[in-house]
């Protein structure tokens, strides 16, 4: 641009502009550029419908964007920016984006579901983040969890200790949980088939998942691990647009599967993780993975389908309704298992108004549920997700997704539905039989086969 | 949030602006929030473990100290806090906003 | 051939070709996708262009049904009038048949395009949004249907319709009206992924 330019010494500017480049290369400029702005997207956005203001307007946060495109890639962009409300990039439009991209969207993308023309409005918003990523404009409390997560391997800064000790004194409550001491944690064990990837939530605050997981697991005689040093199943690059910083996560982890030598990696139920580790990982990387990766939600099905676990649904005799996590369902593509999953495991199974690939956001994915700074926002905004549990009449709502539950878990006390927020694993673990022959009681095993239902025989 | 008379601020996540002045009624004050109508004995020695904690190492306590420490079950947890560890007791007791999914 | 025709035709050819360029260029990526499919770029596609368009379907469809007809109505009129022109190009007098016919297609079409204009111009959001290029292109699209319309009533005279032809024709791909290519890639480019990724599935009504 200047011709003073040298490398290693470019403005933010400069910088920014190089980062939207590779970005327009890689979505493909189509979606820059076939917006014809008919206005109607507003209406599929959660955080529109909640608070209906130009400013949250699909179609207006992106336009922040094409503007930009328009101005550096059209013709009239070029010669005669104003007829086509084309924008050159400075420092204070990058400043401007803030806001626009990071606080008022969630990536969702499910105005691009809906969208007249049918590009992908919300990846093109998040080109935003990439260019902002580069010049180190992320929100800080956004940033400090990718900064976690490439010092420590963990998004939360767990000390390896800490891990070890929890996973132990899970195994504890496990063993009397399952009335089997045979029960065991595996950590770092190589030669192993799975490689289970965990939310560090998980560990920290939220451990019965991981506890209902290792018993499903043992029930299931699966031949696992998980690794004391690289479990991190999350991505926070994704969300802060640093396309760098996520490739460098992705690799830590897929190098350490490589190192225990597993068949297979199992993602815990994480939607942005899935998203990130199944999907854009081998982008990010540039190459496919050698080890094949999967959802838990996959292998669950997988064990109750083919009767390695039984299940007794009367034990979830309460009304049960499920979220879509975006990342998970929408970007990620799964939506059969977990409805599978359900069906077989409670009594009582409820669908929410809209599901599926169009389900409404929570309103914490993007990031926002790191960004106080956004915290009314976020609450707002969830309020549709609030009204939808309310109308579904359930008792529990399964958020296949860590990051998901815990805005629930905000929206379950901020408009008192009332409801508990359950993983998948935790519902599944909660009706599962155990084998009583295992612990060779054997005075019981007539009483228990009356009792047991399994239905998959 | 008027304690006292001290003008008590939290961000827009409800955690406290400056953990620093946290007190007892401030606490009570955020577990009504929570729906919490009174504080048990339970809730306090969980609280007041968290806040030790993080004194001491400027970090929120994993809940595996926390049940071990002070002799409660995870599920229990749960049942006292229904927000859970992070954003119900943490923020009781006063700490910032914990780093990443909570 | 008239040189009115000849203009047309080279209007038609432009159009054609900087609209194939621009397409062509609008689809380079660095690189596909590497990760492993779930399901089926195709099945993403065929999902994209049929179930995913489907008025009980998609929401900026059944929560804005009057702007919808309008804009069908709009694109009707402006296809009818494509095909006017293309026509016009193999004889003149032919595009004048279907008169009544092509009176009922293009007025609605006009009248919808106007109102869709209207809308533009007095919501503050659309406002917000749009830019020059925006009100022009749906000016333009008016007169072009117009144009059509008053060619049939005998009002406009071959050469003022090759005019105006040919005049949109030069604007087409400058502005936003290049959607009538894009629209197609961007669809199928989107709609494809979430076939990859297994998130569409064909034939499956969700």
């Amino acid at each position: 641009m200047t011709q003073t330019e040298r490398p290693g010494n470019q403005t933010d500017v400069q910088k920014a502009m190089k980062a939207f480049v590779s970005a327009v290369r890689k979505l493909g400029p189509v979606h820059y550029q076939s917006c014809v702005k008919c206005g109607l997207c507003g209406e599929t956005c959660h955080i529109y419908l909640t608070d209906p203001t130009i400013l949250n307007l699909p179609v207006y946060k992106a336009e922040q964007i094409m503007k930009i495109f328009r101005r550096y890639y059209t013709f009239l962009g070029r010669f005669l920016a104003p007829w086509v409300g084309a924008q050159s990039l400075t420092k204070d439009v990058l400043e401007s984006l803030v806001e626009t991209v990071y606080g008022r969207c969630t990536a969702c993308g499910r105005c691009g579901l809906h969208c007249s023309i049918g590009f992908d409005v919300s990846s093109v918003i998040r080109t935003g983040r990439t260019m902002l990523a580069e010049i180190g404009k992320v929100p800080s409390s956004l940033q400090a969890v990718v900064n976690n997560q490439i010092t420590t391997g963990n998004q939360m800064a767990i000390p390896r200790r800490e891990l070890l000790d929890t996973v132990e004194w899970l195994c504890q409550d496990l063993r009397l949980e399952m009335n089997n001491d045979s029960v065991i944690i595996p950590v770092d064990e190589p030669g192993r088939r799975i490689l289970y990837l965990i939310n560090p939530r998980e560990v920290k605050f939220f451990p019965l998942s991981l506890l209902a997981a290792a018993g499903i697991f043992h029930a299931a005689q699966e031949s696992w691990t998980i690794s004391s040093r690289f479990y991190d199943v999350t991505n926070y690059g994704l969300y802060s647009g640093d396309d760098t910083a996520a490739a460098a996560i992705t690799r830590q982890v897929i190098d350490e599967a490589r190192h225990l030598g597993v068949e297979e990696i199992v993602l815990s139920e994480c939607g942005y993780g899935f998203r990130s580790f199944r999907w854009e990982g081998p982008n990010w990387l540039g190459r496919a993975y050698d080890i094949s990766a999967r959802s838990m939600l996959y292998l669950i099905w997988d064990y109750i389908d083919t009767g390695k676990i039984r299940i007794d649904p009367s034990r979830n005799p309460e009304r049960i309704t499920l979220h879509d996590p975006c990342n998970l369902v929408r970007w990620g593509g799964v939506s059969e298992p977990q409805r599978k999953i359900l069906k077989r495991v409670c009594m009582d199974f409820q669908e929410m108004m809209p599901h599926g690939a169009d389900n409404y956001c929570c309103g914490g994915g993007g990031g926002m549920l790191s960004m106080s700074e956004y915290g009314d926002r976020r609450i707002l905004s969830g309020s549709l997700k609030a009204e939808q549990i309310r109308a579904s009449g359930a008792r529990i709502v399964a958020a296949p997704c860590h990051n998901c539950a815990d805005q629930l878990l905000e929206l379950n006390k901020k408009f008192k539905l009332g409801v508990e927020i359950q993983s998948v694993t935790e519902i599944v673990y909660n009706a599962m039989v155990l084998e009583m022959a295992e612990q060779s009681e054997i005075s019981n095993s007539d009483a228990d086969d009356s009792f047991n239902v399994t239905p998959s025989v | 949030m008027q304690i006292g008379d001290k003008e008590i601020q939290f961000d827009k996540d409800g955690f406290m602006k400056e953990p620093g002045i946290w007190s007892a009624d401030v606490a009570q004050a955020i577990a009504l929030e929570e729906g919490i109508e009174k504080m048990s004995e339970k809730h306090w020695a969980v609280v007041n473990y968290i806040r030790k904690y993080w004194e001491e190492n400027d970090l929120a306590p994993p809940v595996r100290l926390l049940c071990t420490e002070n002799k409660v079950s995870v599920r229990e947890v749960y049942k006292l806090f229904t927000s859970g560890p992070a954003r119900g007791a943490c923020r009781i007791a006063g700490l910032p906003k914990p780093d990443g999914c909570v | 051939m008239t040189v009115q025709q000849i203009i047309v035709l080279t209007a038609a050819f432009w159009v054609t070709g900087s609209l194939s360029f621009l397409g062509i260029r609008s689809m380079r990526r660095q690189k596909s996708d590497v990760s492993t499919p779930e399901g089926r770029i195709w099945d993403g596609i065929a999902y994209a262009f049929t179930y995913s368009m489907l008025p009980g379907h998609k929401e900026t469809v059944n929560r804005h049904l009057v702007k919808f007809i309008l804009g069908v109505f709009l694109h009707i009129g402006v296809f009818w009038t494509i095909a006017k022109t293309a026509v016009y190009i193999v004889n003149p007098a032919y595009a004048r048949w279907f008169p009544v016919i092509s009176g009922c297609v293009v007025f609605p079409g006009i009248l919808s395009a106007s109102v869709l204009l209207v809308m533009r111009i007095i919501t503050r959001a659309m406002r917000a949004i749009s830019c020059l290029d925006d009100y022009a292109a749906s000016i333009v699209t008016i007169i072009f249907i117009a144009a059509g319309f008053l060619y049939d009533l005998h009002v406009v005279n071959n050469t003022v319709f090759a005019g105006i032809v040919s005049g949109l024709a030069v604007y087409m791909p400058l502005g936003k009206l290049k959607h009538a290519v894009l629209f197609f890639l961007a669809r199928a480019d989107f709609g494809g992924r979430l076939g990859y990724r297994g998130t569409y599935r064909f034939p499956q009504i969700h």
